[in-house]
């Protein structure tokens, strides 16, 4: 089966997000405060109760050593994946996925495992059905999810009067953007101007749509915003897994724009 | 928890950075009779890496769990008709009770005790004081 340039891009990057993904979770899980914090004596209240089957059985499943096998057998299939992908690579890379976010009671690292998700979820449609179709339903979840945050941030006062973001780096991890935060308090001009710029941003994904000379623009701009968001607070994996997302939104838009005459 | 929760990630939301109201902040005191220490969760610049992330997503998914603890605990309160809650039962409990454990591995103390506040530009609220803890694991 042939796959255009663009899709392939997107089935690479996928497989190349997930290697990293599956080599943090194994650094992780190899850490002897994991073991403490993250046995299955502590989460099986949670498995038995929503998994119906043997304790004993989901002891095993749910072992430290599994979820190290399981980042071994990602990594593997992974790499793989990158040099011969196959829909079947993608749909064992799709098992291990949702190994992983049970495993953490739903979810390692909130919307990074959900857009690995939707990119896998089209990759498997690109290579077991139809090409167009999969890139599509990756490029509407792409340009939704933009959208979305956007219009979730737009009803909430603080990110117009500025009081957003320093709130927000406060609550990083990264404790070196916590002297931003404070900075920007004492400038709240910038503040309000930041907020209102990540805002507008967001919510001009879907008219993007209709102004295709000023995509890749957006999209620059969209990959500047993710570095900033990663440095501020750390959130690598979103950089990776929506970059791959855009390079099937490449192939998909012109579709999209015939079958919609616009 | 249900089996829907455990694969919700396969239902995107969307929703990043819009809960501006309150966060959390977790202190412990080891020994009880001690004042209370902040339990930070959070690392240098150093540490974030743009391909390998361990630490920093590491600690992220610790405090998800504080944040899923003090849901926990909002909701077992508006349900109960006492000022308390038991949260002894709670897998969020017994997860962030570990992860205050390892925080004091070097400390010489049998029991320790943690808190949960609620922190907004405006007031601090507290949400939850633990019972004397032991500080070996159960």
């Amino acid at each position: 089966m042939s796959i255009q340039n663009e899709l392939l891009l997107t089935t690479r990057f996928l497989s190349f997000s997930m290697l990293l993904q599956a080599f943090e979770m194994f650094q992780i899980a190899s850490k002897r405060s994991f073991s403490q914090v993250w046995s299955f004596e502590n989460l099986q209240n949670d498995f038995t109760k929503a998994i119906p089957l043997p304790i004993s059985i989901l002891n095993k499943i749910f072992s430290v050593r599994a979820l190290q096998f399981i980042s071994i057998t990602q990594m593997g299939l992974a790499i793989y994946a990158t040099l011969f992908p196959h829909w079947i690579l993608f749909a064992l890379l799709f098992i291990t996925h949702l190994y992983t976010c049970v495993r953490f009671r739903g979810t390692f690292n909130g919307g990074s495992d959900m857009m690995t998700f939707v990119v896998l979820t089209g990759v498997l449609i690109i290579w077991g059905w139809d090409q167009v179709i999969g890139s599509i339903y990756i490029m509407i979840h792409l340009i939704y999810s933009y959208f979305k945050a956007g219009a979730a941030k737009a009803v909430r006062k603080e990110w117009w009067n500025g009081h957003a973001m320093p709130i927000f780096l406060k609550r990083s991890v990264i404790s070196n953007s916590h002297s931003l935060a404070h900075w920007l308090e004492k400038h709240p001009a910038v503040s309000r101007l930041l907020g209102w710029t990540t805002v507008i941003f967001e919510l001009l994904s879907i008219p993007m749509l209709f102004k295709q000379q000023y995509l890749f623009a957006y999209f620059a701009i969209a990959m500047m915003f993710h570095f900033f968001v990663y440095l501020m607070f750390g959130l690598n994996r979103f950089m990776w897994i929506w970059f791959a997302a855009w390079q099937a939104a490449w192939f998909a838009i012109p579709y999209l724009k015939s079958w919609l005459k616009f | 928890m249900t089996f829907l929760n455990l694969v919700r990630a396969l239902f995107p939301y969307w929703s990043f950075f819009d809960q501006t109201a309150y966060t959390f902040k977790v202190f412990t005191k080891a020994p009880i009779e001690s004042d209370w220490m902040p339990v930070l969760f959070e690392t240098e610049s150093k540490n974030n890496s743009i391909l390998c992330n361990p630490t920093v997503n590491g600690l992220m998914a610790e405090f998800n769990v504080v944040e899923h603890f003090a849901k926990d605990v909002q909701e077992i309160l508006k349900n109960s008709s006492t000022k308390t809650a038991d949260c002894q039962h709670l897998t969020t409990f017994k997860l962030l009770c570990s992860i205050i454990r390892t925080r004091l591995e070097s400390f010489p103390h049998k029991t320790f005790q943690f808190k949960i506040l609620a922190v907004s530009a405006h007031d601090t609220v507290e949400l939850f004081v633990s019972e004397p803890l032991n500080r070996a694991t159960p």
